[in-house]
C-alpha cells in the first residue's frame, strides 16, 4: 500500500482537466507536466514556423510563459482542447515574431527571383509522402522560404483562409495564394527529389 | 505550355492539390520535434524570477496563498474607505429623505386646496408633467441619475398620488389664483431646466408643493422657503458628488502606491544601488557595462541599473551621471540584435534573446534619454522604435514605464 501510495506521487498523471486546473493555480507538479507532454509538439510548431532551431527553441520558451501566464483565458471544453489551444498560442506568438523581423517584405523579394516550379509532369495530384520520414517532410516544410513557409503553415495547418491569411500578414490576399502555390510547387520537387534519390 | 497555362492548370488542380495539404497536415500533426536541453529548468527558473512581476501586473490573477495578506489589506482600505464614503453619502440621504417628508407634508395637507389647477389646466398640466419626466429621465447623465434615482422614485409617485385624487375630489376654487399658480409653475419648470440635473428632481415635488401652498399663502411669497429647498438640495448633492470623486481618487491614489512598492522599482534601486558603490570594481570601462561580479555581462542587470540610473537623475542630475549613461546606452544600441532584441548575455551571443521586460526597461531608459535631451534622435530613436516593437503584450510594470517615454518620442 505504501509503496503504491508513493509511486503514485511519482509518476501521478494528471488529466488535461487537471493540468489546466493545476496551471490556473500555478502549480509547478501541473506546469511541468504541461512542459514535458506537450514540448515535443510545441517545439514543432516552432521548428515549422521558424526553421531555426535556436530561434524555435526561444519561441517554445517564450510561448510556455506566456501559456502558464494564461490559464485565466482558457475554458477546457473537453478532451484535445487543451493542446489545440497550446498549439494556437504558439503559432500566433509565432507569426508575432515573424512580422516582426517583417518575414513578409523579404518574400516579396524571393517572389520576384523565384520561378514557378509546378511539376510539369503529373500536376493532377501530388507525389506520395507517406512513405517519406516525417522528419524529412519537417525539413522540407523548414527549408521553405519565409513567406512562403508562413503561408504554408497558416493554410495547412492552422486551416485558415488566403483572407485571413492576407490581414494577418498584412499582404494581398492574392498574395498569398500564389505564395502558396509556389510552396507547393517546391515542397513537390523535393518530395520528388527525394524519392527519386532513395528509390 | 505558357506560365498562364500552368498557373490555371494549378488553379483546376486545386481540389487534389488541397487533398495533397491534408496529407501533409495529418501526417506531421502529431510529430514531435526534439526538446531543447533544460527545457523545463529554464521554464522553471523563468517562472521564479517572475513571479512577484506577475502579481504586479493588471492582468495577472493568480494569487499564491502568500498574497493574500496583502489582498486582505487592500480589502480592509477599500471598505473603509468605501463606508466613509457610504456614510457621508447616506447623512446626505437622511437630510434629503427629510426634506421629502417635509415636502409631502405640505402637500398631504393642502390637497384640498390645489385642484383647480389640475381640472382647469389639466391638459397643460399634463404636459408639464410629461415635460418634467422627459427632463428627468433625459438630462440625468449615468452618475447623476445614480445619484438621484432614491430621491426620484418617491418624488414621482408622490406627485402622482396627489393630483390623481385632487382631480376627482376637490370643487373649483380660486380660479384666478390657480392660474397665476400655474404660470408659476411654469416658470419653476423653465428654471428646473436651468439648474443643475439632481435639482430636477427635488423640483418636481418643488413646484408640486408650491402649486398646493399658494391658493393658501397667495401670489409668490410662498416661493421662499421652496426656493431655499432647492438652493440647500443643490449644495448637498454638489457636496455628495464632489467627495465621491474624492474618495474614489484618493483610494486609485492608495492603489497606486501599494502597487508601486512592490514593484520592480525596488530591483532597479537595489541594481543601482549596488552597481554604483562597487563601480571601480565591477563597471568594465572598455566594454562600457558592468559585469555582476561573476563575470558575466547580464543585460537584466545593466537594464535595471540604467534604468535606476535614469530614475536618481529624475531628482539629481550631474555630469557624471549623463556621461556613464550615454556610454551604457551607446553600448546597448551597439549589441542590438538585428530583429531588435539583446541576447540575456549581452556579450555573449549563444544565449537566449532577453524578455519583455528586460528589454523594458532598455526601452524605458533609452525612450527617456532621447526625451531629455541625453541621446541623439538620430542615433537612437530606430533602435528604441526597433525594440519596442518586439515588445507583445504590455501589462507588466516595466512596461507601462517604457510605453509612457516611448509615446512621449512621437
Amino acid at each position: 500500500m505504501d509503496l503504491r501510495g508513493v509511486r503514485r506521487l511519482e509518476k501521478q498523471t494528471l488529466t488535461e482537466q487537471e493540468l489546466v486546473e493545476g496551471c490556473r493555480r500555478g502549480d509547478d507538479v501541473a506546469r511541468r507536466q504541461l512542459y514535458e507532454r506537450y514540448a515535443g509538439k510545441m517545439m514543432a510548431i516552432c521548428m515549422r514556423y521558424m526553421a531555426n532551431r535556436e530561434e524555435a527553441e526561444d519561441l517554445l520558451h517564450d510561448g510556455y510563459i506566456k501559456l502558464y501566464g494564461s490559464f485565466d483565458k482558457f475554458e477546457w471544453q473537453g478532451e484535445g482542447t487543451l493542446p489545440a489551444w497550446m498549439a494556437r498560442v504558439m503559432a500566433n506568438l509565432a507569426l508575432q515574431r515573424l512580422r516582426k523581423t517583417d518575414v513578409m517584405s523579404q518574400t516579396v523579394e524571393l517572389e520576384n527571383t523565384a520561378e514557378l516550379r509546378d511539376d510539369v509532369d503529373r500536376p493532377d495530384e501530388g507525389p506520395d509522402i507517406e512513405t517519406i520520414p516525417k522528419k524529412v517532410l519537417m525539413q522540407f516544410i523548414e527549408e521553405l522560404p519565409p513567406g512562403y513557409r508562413t503561408v504554408f503553415n497558416m493554410y495547412v495547418f492552422e486551416g485558415k483562409n488566403h483572407i485571413e491569411i492576407g490581414k494577418e500578414l498584412g499582404i494581398n490576399n492574392k498574395s498569398s495564394a500564389s505564395q502558396l502555390v509556389r510552396a507547393r510547387a517546391i515542397l513537390k520537387e523535393r518530395v520528388n527529389e527525394w524519392r527519386r534519390q532513395n528509390g | 505550355m505558357s506560365g498562364e497555362d500552368k498557373m490555371d492548370n494549378t488553379r483546376d488542380m486545386k481540389e487534389n492539390d488541397d487533398i495533397w495539404l491534408k496529407q501533409w497536415k495529418d501526417i506531421l500533426d502529431d510529430y514531435e520535434e526534439e526538446v531543447p536541453v533544460n527545457g523545463w529548468e529554464r521554464l522553471q527558473a523563468d517562472l521564479q524570477a517572475n513571479e512577484p512581476l506577475k502579481e504586479v501586473a493588471p492582468k495577472a490573477k493568480v494569487i499564491p496563498f502568500r498574497q493574500w495578506k496583502i489582498v486582505a489589506a487592500a480589502a480592509v482600505v477599500v471598505l473603509v474607505a468605501g463606508a466613509g464614503i457610504w456614510f457621508l453619502v447616506s447623512e446626505q440621504m437622511s437630510q434629503v429623505s427629510s426634506v421629502d417628508a417635509a415636502i409631502a407634508q405640505l402637500s398631504q395637507t393642502d390637497v384640498p386646496d390645489m385642484t383647480p389647477l389640475e381640472t382647469i389646466e389639466g391638459a397643460k398640466d399634463e404636459a408639464e408633467e410629461d415635460e418634467i419626466s422627459t427632463l428627468v429621465s433625459d438630462e440625468l447623465s449615468p452618475e447623476d441619475e445614480e445619484q438621484a434615482q432614491p430621491k426620484k422614485a418617491p418624488a414621482v409617485k408622490q406627485q402622482q398620488k396627489t393630483s390623481a385624487p385632487a382631480v376627482t375630489a376637490t370643487p373649483k376654487t380660486q380660479t384666478s389664483s390657480t392660474i397665476a399658480q400655474a404660470k408659476v409653475s411654469e416658470e419653476k419648470t423653465q428654471e428646473t431646466q436651468r439648474q443643475g440635473t439632481p435639482i430636477q428632481v427635488r423640483n418636481v415635488s418643488k413646484s408640486q408643493a408650491q402649486r398646493s401652498t399658494t391658493p393658501v399663502t397667495v401670489g409668490g411669497k410662498s416661493t421662499t422657503p421652496t426656493e431655499e429647498v432647492s438652493t440647500v438640495n443643490k449644495r448637498q448633492v454638489r457636496v455628495s458628488t464632489d467627495e465621491r470623486l474624492q474618495g474614489v481618487t484618493l483610494l486609485r491614489g492608495q492603489g497606486n502606491a501599494t502597487t508601486r512598492s512592490y514593484s520592480e522599482v525596488t530591483d532597479m534601486d537595489r541594481v543601482y544601488n549596488s552597481f554604483s558603490t562597487h563601480y571601480d570594481e565591477l563597471y568594465n570601462k572598455s566594454e562600457r557595462l558592468f559585469n555582476n561580479g561573476t563575470g558575466a555581462y547580464s543585460t537584466l542587470d545593466n537594464a535595471l541599473f540604467l534604468a535606476g540610473l535614469v530614475k536618481k537623475m529624475q531628482s539629481q542630475r550631474s555630469a557624471a551621471d549623463e556621461q556613464l549613461f550615454r556610454e551604457i546606452a551607446s553600448r546597448f544600441v551597439e549589441l542590438q540584435q538585428p530583429n531588435g532584441l539583446w541576447k540575456d548575455s549581452l556579450l555573449d551571443p549563444s544565449s537566449h534573446n532577453v524578455d519583455a521586460d528586460t528589454e523594458s526597461y532598455i526601452c524605458y531608459a533609452l525612450a527617456w534619454g532621447l526625451n531629455n535631451g541625453l541621446l541623439s534622435r538620430k542615433q537612437y530613436l530606430d533602435a528604441v522604435q526597433h525594440a519596442w516593437k518586439s515588445i507583445g503584450n504590455c501589462n507588466s510594470e516595466p512596461c507601462l514605464m517604457a510605453a509612457e517615454q516611448v509615446q512621449k518620442l512621437q
